[in-house]
Parts: structure tokens; sequence; C-alpha cells
């Protein structure tokens, strides 16, 4: 599924005046691409996912889908940083909510879910709960998931932001692992642009708040990438022109 | 090392306390046999024993036990119900909380016996008003608990659940109710312990059966014995219910391995 964001904006009415956090917000995401979005702190990141996924309204502006909704599935599903999980519920009700959802029974739904479990190394996990979990493995229930959810487009807010570099090298990797085998459109939001680097087919890097889109650059390093795509001279070029744009956006949101 | 490690299994198991108590009643035995404590004020422990198997087995105590456990469940039914389910869509309902709350914050520090009197008046002296000053103890606790545990829900889960197209219904099953059990459990167990002691203090002053009416008997015929009887049956009461309501806790909440209530 492809969808497209026409002028999209949002403005936050609070006791103490309205706050724009989003303006015109304009992108098409094409079907199986995996777009990152980075930004400065604060610039809207989160509120555009959300519109995205429906949990907010915009103020101004249009998302048009290519599908419409069918069978109750959901457009999107949502991973996010952390406390995304049901602390009552084992990994496996967890991964199988979405699905819950849609009003499959007991059986069928575990049987669907375990798989990705399994998928996603938590199969002695499968009864546990979250909280006898570490972040990493908290992570990987999240993506399993939205994966099993069947959503055509995935929403990602910062989903390793709070992990140790290692455990978050390797999640990204086992993400693209998943998502070749499994393509969908994907969203991710991060503030780490060698996260974006290595994960995106497209970049989106956005201006301070309220935010819109400033530039896209395009990824093309062959797929599947791993850590030696990071030592690559056009993934340090790109780096440093990303830094430079944020940087500007960060000096400007200061004032 | 090794000897002092041991000290301390032996504590934890709890044996030193079954010690203490024994030695403390030994000493009272004693004290009442060399007159240095009044057998009147301070029967001794063996009187005491004998009389609680008496009243066992002429089942004066399981009549007098059951009728207060038998209140305290219709109070806690009849009160704790709503309570829970008024707490639920409180908490959920920020709109409902702040009209409502502030009912609820004028009406929850009246002490329930105070208002026995008024009850009375308008139920009439038999067992209704007893019951009702009853579930209303119970209602408070549950109510308030229920409400806040509801509250300090995560928006998060609230909209994860949104996004995967939960319905008004599976957000009560399974993000609400869940998300403030832990809380609920306190509330419940307040609501009981408030309850037991409620029932208590409507027997001292207004009824035949039921334990609290058998410890103003036997404070008013001056059975001391019978007095530390069913004062220990009531403990005993106390002790059974967070007992229980701490099995039902690990039972239900698995997710909160810290969860003590």
């Amino acid at each position: 599924m492809n969808f497209e964001c026409r002028d999209l904006g949002k403005v936050f009415q609070t006791r103490n005046g309205s706050i724009p956090a989003l303006g015109d917000i304009k992108f098409h995401a094409r079907d199986k691409e995996f777009i990152c979005i980075v930004g400065p702190s604060g610039c809207g990141k989160t509120t555009l996912l959300k519109l995205i996924a429906g949990l907010l309204n915009p103020t101004t502006g249009q998302i048009f889908f290519s599908q419409d909704l069918q069978d109750g599935i959901s457009r999107s599903a949502l991973v996010f940083q952390e406390h995304g999980l049901f602390p009552w519920m084992t990994v496996l009700d967890n991964v199988a909510f979405g699905l819950e959802m849609r009003g499959k029974g007991k059986k069928e739904r575990w049987d669907l879910a375990r798989p990705f479990i399994e998928k996603v190394g938590l199969k002695a996990f499968v009864n546990n709960y979250p909280h006898e979990l570490s972040m990493g493995m908290r992570q990987r229930v999240g993506i399993a998931r939205a994966f099993v959810s069947n959503s055509q487009i995935l929403l990602m807010d910062e989903p390793f932001g709070s992990l140790d570099a290692q455990t978050k090298l390797i999640l990204q990797e086992e993400l693209l692992k998943i998502w070749r085998e499994d393509q969908k459109c994907v969203i991710y939001v991060t503030h780490d642009i060698e996260e974006a680097l290595f994960l995106g087919d497209r970049v989106l890097v956005m201006t301070a708040r309220p935010g819109h889109i400033r530039e896209e650059i395009p990824i093309s390093f062959n797929r599947p990438r791993d850590l030696s795509t990071k030592e690559l001279p056009d993934f340090i070029k790109m780096k440093g022109h990303i830094w430079k744009i944020l940087k500007e956006e960060v000096r400007k949101s200061r004032g | 090392m090794k000897k002092n490690h041991r000290f301390f299994g032996f504590i934890r198991e709890g044996w030193l306390t079954v010690l203490i108590i024994f030695l403390f009643l030994i000493v009272w035995e004693l004290g009442v046999f060399i007159d240095w404590l009044s057998s009147l004020f301070f029967p001794p422990p063996s009187v005491i024993i004998a009389t609680f198997n008496k009243l066992i087995l002429n089942q004066k105590l399981l009549d007098h036990t059951g009728i207060t456990l038998w209140r305290v469940f219709l109070g806690l039914i009849l009160g704790g119900v709503p309570g829970l389910i008024l707490g639920l869509i409180l908490g959920w309902s920020p709109r409902l909380y702040r009209l409502i709350n502030p009912f609820v914050a004028a009406t929850h520090p009246i002490p329930k016996i105070a208002i026995l009197p008024l009850i009375m008046i308008i139920f009439g002296i038999g067992e209704s008003s007893k019951v009702f000053v009853i579930a209303l103890t119970a209602f408070f606790p549950l109510l308030i608990n229920t409400a806040a545990g509801v509250q300090q829900i995560s928006q998060i889960h609230f909209e994860v659940a949104k996004n995967y197209g939960a319905n008004l219904t599976k957000i009560f099953t399974r993000v609400i109710f869940p998300g403030s059990l832990p809380l609920i459990l306190t509330g419940l167990r307040l609501s009981l312990n408030l309850a037991l002691l409620v029932s208590i203090a409507v027997e001292l002053v207004s009824a035949q059966k039921g334990l609290g009416a058998m410890i103003w008997l036997a404070w008013q015929t001056l059975r001391t014995e019978e007095l530390y009887v069913s004062l220990i049956m009531t403990a005993l009461l106390g002790i059974l219910f967070n007992y229980f309501l701490q099995r039902v806790a690990v039972y239900l909440v698995p997710w909160k391995s810290e969860q003590r209530i």
C-alpha cells in the first residue's frame, strides 16, 4: 500500500494558546518503501506518525491511502519507543493482540503469532511477561506484534532509541531481515542519522517546529546492508550533510 | 559464617516468631498461676483455649462468626461491586470524574458508623440498616482505588489498543480492567478490612448476633474468657482475609512480581 501526505499540518490547542507542531508536510510513501525521518527534537516527528496512524486528526491537509480499510485490519501498526507492550499480557498475548482485536480465536491467533516470536528469537519466552525481558527483547516483541498484525504500513517511533549500541545494531539487522521477507511500507522516526542511512530507502530531514520536510535524500546502498555499509565514502558524506542541516535547524529553533 | 547463615534461615522460616509467642503464653499462664496477673482480666491461655473449644463444640462461636461473615460478604457485594464499576467508569472518563469527584470527596471522610443512627431512622433497626452501613463502608475504598488504578494506566496503552482497532469493550476488558487490577486489589483489601471493622462496630451497638454482639455480651456479663475468644476469632478473620487476598493477587497479577497488597 502506498500513501500520500498532502499539506499536512497540526496545531495543538493548549491553555497557553495554540502551538503549531507540524506545517505543510508533503511526501509520497511508495509501497514496500523504507522511509526514515530525522529531525531536531520536538519537531513533530511523533505527531506525524500519530497522524498517519489515525490517532490524531490533522488540523489542515489530508492523507490519501491507496487502499480502503479492509476486514478490520488496521492500515498501520505502531511500534513505540518503550512501554508499548501491555505489562499484563504474556509475550504471546502481546504479539497476538492485533489478531485478537480482529476477532480471531485463541488457537488461531496463537498459531499465527508463534512463528513471528520464533523469528525474533524469543521462542523460549512466549509465556513470560514483559518485565521479565530485557529492553532489547521487549522491542523485538513490539516488532513481532506489528508484523503479525498484517497491517501494510509500519510506523516506528524511535524503537531502538533506548538501547545500547550493540543491541541496537543487532536489532537493526534483524529488522531489515524481517522486512525483506515481509515487505511493508515502513515509516521510521529516529534522531540517529547513521541509523536512518543504514535502514532507509529514503531519508526525510525535517525542520525545527513547526516541522516540515526540508530535504529528501534517496539512499541507494545495496541490500542486505551490514557494518561495512557504514564505512562507504557516500555513507560518510551523507551523514555529514544531514548533520549540517540538523545543526542549522537546531540553531534556528534556539533563535 | 555458616552458622550465621543458618540462623537467618531460621528467622525466615518464622520459627522464631512461633517460639516468642509460645514463650509469651507460658509466661502469661505462669503469671496467673502465681497470682501475679489477675485471672479476671487475664484469664490464662489454657482457660481461653478450653472456652474456645467449648464454644466451637456448642456451635455458638461458629454461629456468631457466620453471621458476621455474612454481613461482611453482603456489604462487600452490595457496596463493593457498585464501587468497582463506578470507579472503572470515573477513571476512564475525566469529565465524569470531575463531575462526581466533589461528591465523593465530601461524603467519603464521614465515619460510616456515625451515620448508623440516621440510617436506622430511615431503614428501621433491622438487618437492612446494618448491611447498608457496611456496604457504604465497602463502597468508597474500591471506588477511589479503582478510579486511581485506571488513571495511572499509561496513555500509550490506550493508543496501542486504538491503533490495533480495539473497540470499547476490548479497551475495558484488555486495557482498563487488567491495567487497574493491582490497585483494585488494594481497594478490595481496604474495603474488606473496613467492612469487618464496621460490622463489628455495628454489632457492638445494635445486634443480638454476630462477633460484635458476642464481644459486647461477654463484657456485660464479665465473661472475660469469652471476650478473648471472640477477639481472637475477629483477629483470625482479619488475618484470613488478608492471606486470601495475597494469594489471589499472586494469581491474578503475575505481571507485577513486586505486587504487595
